[in-house]
C-alpha cells in the first residue's frame, strides 16, 4: 500500500516529453543538450522522421524512452499527443515538461525549475512563450503574434489517479491534457524562447503553404494569422534575457 | 387511514391536491385551515380549525406537512406518521432558515416527497424514503379508483401511492425508492444518447446509476460529464465532478483508488490530515470506516450511515454521529452521545457546546421552550457566539407564529 503524499515537496523527478519529426538539421541537438542540464529524463516520440532524427535522439543519455512511428500521425494530432502522454507516464514521473524541438528555457527558468516542482500547492506551471522571428535576436509582437502575453501550461505534476484527456481534434491540440485546467496552477514570469519561426523567408513560405493546405478554411486556426506569416515588415522586438 | 394536511400558505397554495385523491386506505382527510366548499367536495377533504385540530388525537393521523414552520406544532402531538412535502424556499422567506428547518422536517419525517429534483437528489444522499413527485413520462403506470372516477397514474404518482401503502403497513420503502431511481436513470441514460455533449444530463445519469449501486457504469457517464465541463470552460468542477469518482471507487470496494482520487482534490492541511487518517485506517483493516468517510466527504451521508450503522466501535459511532449532525438527525446524535457517555467510551466527536445547541433545538421542536433556552444559555457560558442560536430560534418562532396566525385568520 503506497500511502506517500501524492504531492512531494522534495525529490521530485522531472521528465521532459517531446514529439519530433525531421528535426536533425535544426535545433534538436541543442534542445536535447539544454534539457539534459536540468531534467532527469527525456521521453520522445519520433513521428516517422526520415533524416536521422531518431539516431540523434538515441545519442543522448537522458533519452530513456524513444519510439519511432512507421507512419506519421501529424494529421491526427490528438492520437499523437495521447501516445506521447502514455509513453511519458510509463516512466512513473513526478512532473512532466512538454517541450517542442525548437524551444529553449531561459536561464532563470532553468535555475528556478526545482523550486517550481518541489512544492505541494499547485499542479501546473504556465510560462511565457516568445516567437523569435528572422533570427535569434528578436521576437515578433503584433496583432497575430502575441502568445507571450498570456501563459502557456507546459509543466505539470503527474497525479496517477487523476483523469486525463485531450480534446479529440486533428489539429491544434494542447500539448498537455486539458483536465489540468481544473487543478490549481502557477503563472510564472519565466520565459521560453521558441525558434520555430526564426527561419529564412523561403522556409517561412513553406510553413505558410503547409498551414494553408492543412487547414484551407481556417477551421483549426486563423486564416489571417496564416496570412501574416508572409508579412514583409513584422513588428520585431529585441530579446533581452532577464538577469538571474 | 386518517390524514391531516398542514399547508404552508393555506389550502390555496397547496400544490398536491390531486395527490390527495391517491392517498391509500383513506378514511378521513382533514386540512388545517380554510378550504373552499367546492374543493371539499371535489377532493373529499374537510377543513379543521387550528384550535379544533389541537383537540384531536394525532396519534391516529398521518400528517402531511408542507412547511418547516409546522414542526413545533406537529411534533409534540406525536402523529402516527409524518409525511413531509419539501418545497423550494418561497420568495418571501429567509432561505437559510427555511432550508435548515426543511432539513429538520425531512429528518423527522417517515417519508419525504418533493417536486424539485434538486431537493430530491440532495435528500437521497442524506436519508432513506425520499420520493420525487414530478416526472416527464406520458405513460400510465396504473389506476386508482376515487369515488366514481378512475384516476390514471403516471410513474411518480404510482410510486408514491405504493410507498404510502407500504408505510401504512409498516413495510420498508426501499423497493419503491429503487424503482423510482431506475425510472429516472433510464430517462437520463436515454437523454444522453440524444444529447451526448451535455454535461448536466451525463452527470444526472451518473448520479442515478451511482444511487442504484452501478458505479462501473456510472463512471462512464461521469467521465463524459467531466470532459464536457472542461471543454466548455466550466472549470470549477474538481469537487462537484472529479471527487465523485472517489465515492464510486468506494462503492465498488476499491479503497486505495478511492483515497488516491480523493487526495488529488485535497490542498489544505486539515484535508491532508484526513487523507493520512484514511490510510491509517486502511492499514489497520478498518475498511468500513474508510468507505464511510469517503462517502461522507463526498456528501453521500446516506451511504455513510448505512455503512456505519451495523458497526459497534467507538470510532464508528463517532463517525456515525458526525453524519447524523450533517443530516440534522439531532435525536440520533443525542442518543449516540448518551450511549457513549453511559459506556464511558472515549468521545472524540461532538463538543459540549454543539451538544447543548443540538439539545436546545430538539427541545424547541418539541415546544419545550424553557428547556431549549436553558440548553442554549448553558452553551453560551462556554462560547458566547452560541447566543446567535437564540436569535435564530426567535426568528424561527416568529415565522412559525406568522404562519399560524394566517392559518387561524383564514377561519
Amino acid at each position: 500500500m503506497n500511502n506517500n503524499p501524492i504531492r512531494k515537496t522534495t525529490g521530485n523527478r522531472l521528465t521532459a516529453m517531446m514529439q519530433v519529426r525531421n528535426e536533425s538539421k535544426r535545433y534538436l541537438a541543442s534542445v536535447l543538450h539544454d534539457l539534459s542540464e536540468f531534467v532527469d529524463e527525456i521521453v520522445i516520440i519520433d513521428d516517422a522522421s526520415t533524416d536521422g532524427t531518431f539516431e540523434l535522439c538515441q545519442s543522448f543519455a537522458k533519452v530513456t524512452r524513444l519510439i519511432k512511428l512507421d507512419k506519421s500521425e501529424f494529421n491526427h494530432e490528438w492520437q499523437l499527443r495521447q501516445r506521447l502522454w502514455d509513453l511519458a507516464v510509463s516512466t512513473d514521473p513526478d512532473w512532466l515538461l512538454a517541450v517542442d524541438a525548437d524551444e529553449f528555457y531561459e536561464e532563470r527558468a532553468k535555475v528556478h525549475m526545482r523550486e517550481l516542482i518541489n512544492q505541494d500547492q499547485y499542479d501546473w506551471v504556465g510560462f511565457r512563450v516568445f516567437d523569435f522571428w528572422g533570427g535569434l535576436t528578436h521576437y515578433r509582437e503584433d496583432e497575430f503574434w502575441r502568445i507571450h502575453e498570456r501563459h502557456t501550461r507546459l509543466l505539470v505534476r503527474y497525479l496517477p489517479d487523476f483523469y486525463y484527456f485531450y480534446p479529440r481534434m486533428d489539429h491544434h491540440v494542447p500539448r498537455l491534457p486539458l483536465s489540468y485546467a481544473v487543478l490549481p496552477g502557477f503563472l510564472a514570469e519565466l520565459k521560453v524562447k521558441h525558434y520555430g519561426w526564426a527561419v529564412s523567408k523561403e522556409e517561412l513560405y513553406e510553413k505558410y503553404v503547409r498551414y494553408m493546405s492543412n487547414d484551407p478554411n481556417g477551421e483549426w486556426g486563423s486564416l489571417e494569422q496564416y496570412q501574416s506569416i508572409l508579412d514583409e515588415h513584422p513588428t520585431l522586438i529585441e530579446w533581452k534575457e532577464d538577469p538571474l | 387511514m386518517k390524514y391531516m394536511i398542514f399547508c404552508h400558505n393555506g389550502w390555496g397554495d397547496f400544490s398536491y391536491k390531486r395527490m390527495l385523491k391517491l392517498l391509500p386506505d383513506r378514511e378521513e382527510v382533514l386540512v388545517v385551515g380554510d378550504v373552499m366548499a367546492q374543493d371539499e367536495l371535489d377532493y373529499g377533504v374537510d377543513s379543521v380549525s387550528l384550535t379544533n385540530m389541537l383537540s384531536l388525537d394525532l396519534t391516529e393521523y398521518s400528517v402531511i406537512v408542507c412547511s418547516p414552520y409546522w414542526l413545533q406544532t406537529v411534533i409534540p402531538l406525536q402523529p402516527r406518521y409524518m409525511i413531509a412535502l419539501l418545497e423550494r424556499c418561497p420568495n418571501d422567506q429567509d432561505a437559510e432558515m427555511w432550508n435548515k428547518y426543511s432539513e429538520l422536517l425531512a429528518a423527522q419525517a417517515d417519508i419525504v416527497g418533493t417536486a424539485s429534483e434538486r431537493i430530491y437528489l440532495e435528500q437521497c444522499l442524506r436519508r432513506e424514503g425520499i420520493f420525487l413527485l414530478s416526472g416527464e413520462s406520458p405513460l400510465t403506470y396504473g389506476a386508482v379508483s376515487y369515488r366514481q372516477d378512475t384516476l390514471f397514474l403516471n410513474d411518480y404518482e404510482s410510486i408514491w401511492f405504493e410507498a404510502l401503502s407500504c408505510l401504512n403497513k409498516g413495510e420498508r420503502l426501499e423497493q419503491w425508492v429503487c424503482v423510482q431511481w431506475g425510472i429516472r436513470c433510464k430517462y437520463y441514460v436515454d437523454l444522453v444518447t440524444e444529447y451526448p455533449n451535455h454535461a448536466t444530463i451525463s452527470y444526472m445519469a451518473a448520479t442515478y446509476l451511482y444511487l442504484l449501486g452501478r458505479s462501473p457504469e456510472a463512471v462512464h457517464y461521469l467521465v463524459n460529464s467531466f470532459e464536457q465541463m472542461v471543454l466548455h470552460d466550466y472549470l470549477d468542477c474538481l469537487h462537484s465532478h472529479y471527487r465523485f469518482f472517489s465515492s464510486m471507487a468506494a462503492q465498488t470496494g476499491e479503497l486505495v483508488k478511492a483515497i488516491n482520487i480523493y487526495a488529488v482534490s485535497v490542498y489544505s492541511e486539515e484535508d491532508r490530515l484526513k487523507v493520512n487518517e484514511l490510510w491509517n485506517w486502511l492499514e489497520h483493516g478498518k475498511v468500513d470506516l474508510v468507505k464511510a468517510e469517503i462517502f461522507r466527504l463526498n456528501e453521500d451521508y446516506a451511504s455513510a450511515i448505512r455503512t456505519l450503522t451495523p458497526l459497534n466501535t467507538s470510532e464508528s459511532k463517532s463517525l456515525l454521529r458526525n453524519n447524523y449532525v450533517q443530516t440534522f438527525c439531532y435525536e440520533d446524535v443525542l442518543r449516540l452521545t448518551e450511549e457513549s457517555s453511559l459506556s464511558h467510551e472515549e468521545d472524540g466527536g461532538i463538543s459540549f457546546v454543539d451538544n447543548q445547541l443540538i439539545q436546545g433545538t430538539v427541545h424547541m421542536l418539541h415546544n419545550r421552550h424553557y428547556e431549549a433556552v436553558t440548553a442554549i444559555l448553558t452553551a453560551t457560558t462556554v462560547e458566547l457566539s452560541a447566543l446567535q442560536w437564540l436569535s435564530e430560534m426567535s426568528s424561527y418562532e416568529e415565522s412559525a407564529e406568522r404562519m399560524l396566525r394566517s392559518t387561524a385568520y383564514e377561519q
